[in-house]
């Protein structure tokens, strides 16, 4: 059994209208972190998933969680 | 221009950089490796010259280069995504000159191979591989 940390990053953000690099600027990241992130290429670590939970005013478990498909 | 943009914009020069030099790196040390006699004094000086240069592509490497900007534009450069690259990137190294090893010792049996000869082979393919591996998979970081 496969897996893998999905997440709504994308929808979250594009439901506020914010950018890549809006989003970026917010949490203090760079924009690739935000474009890896919402692509799936990269998983962050607890700190960073953190983080854009506190940007989204939202639970973390919200934004991310683990497929066990 | 926001420190966000700034890192974005160089992040994207620092992928293609590392490609290109990767590739001229290899490149070029291929043609010094054909040739490589220490017999006349530009010989020597080609030799420091390439250590230098080994010096400047792994510092490059390692620490993702823009010495020259803030603090704050280099952390955004060097984040997460690209630490995890930057480590990918080094294992591939570290694999290249594992197969150059070999090579050179089978190599070895049938045409005499040089102590320096084979460490200029090991190190160029080495640095060289995990150059490109790092621009390639930065690359694929910033497409959207």
């Amino acid at each position: 059994m496969s897996e893998r940390l999905l997440n709504r990053v994308r929808q979250e953000r594009e439901a506020r209208g914010w950018t890549q690099a809006a989003l970026a600027e917010r949490i203090g990241v760079s924009r690739k972190t935000v474009n890896t992130i919402e692509n799936l290429v990269f998983s962050p670590s607890a700190l960073l998933a953190l983080k854009f939970a506190e940007a989204f005013d939202s639970r973390v478990e919200a934004i991310f969680w683990i497929d066990r498909s | 221009m926001s420190d966000v943009e700034i890192a974005d914009r160089l992040t994207r020069r620092r992928a293609r950089m590392a490609t290109v030099l990767g590739i001229v790196f290899v490149a070029t040390q291929g043609f010094r490796i054909a040739e490589d006699q220490m017999t006349r004094p530009v010989d020597y000086f080609q030799f420091v010259a390439w250590g230098l240069w080994l010096l400047v592509l792994l510092l490059f490497l390692l620490f993702g280069g823009a010495f020259f900007r803030s603090q704050a534009v280099r952390d955004l450069m060097n984040d997460e995504p690209s630490e995890q690259n930057r480590r990918r990137a080094l294992v591939c190294g570290f694999w290249a000159m594992i197969a150059c090893i070999f090579i050179c010792y089978a190599l070895s049996f049938y045409e005499p191979v040089s102590v320096r000869e084979a460490l200029h082979v090991i190190v160029t393919v080495g640095v060289g591989a995990a150059l490109m591996r790092f621009g390639a998979l930065e690359r694929r970081s910033l497409a959207e």
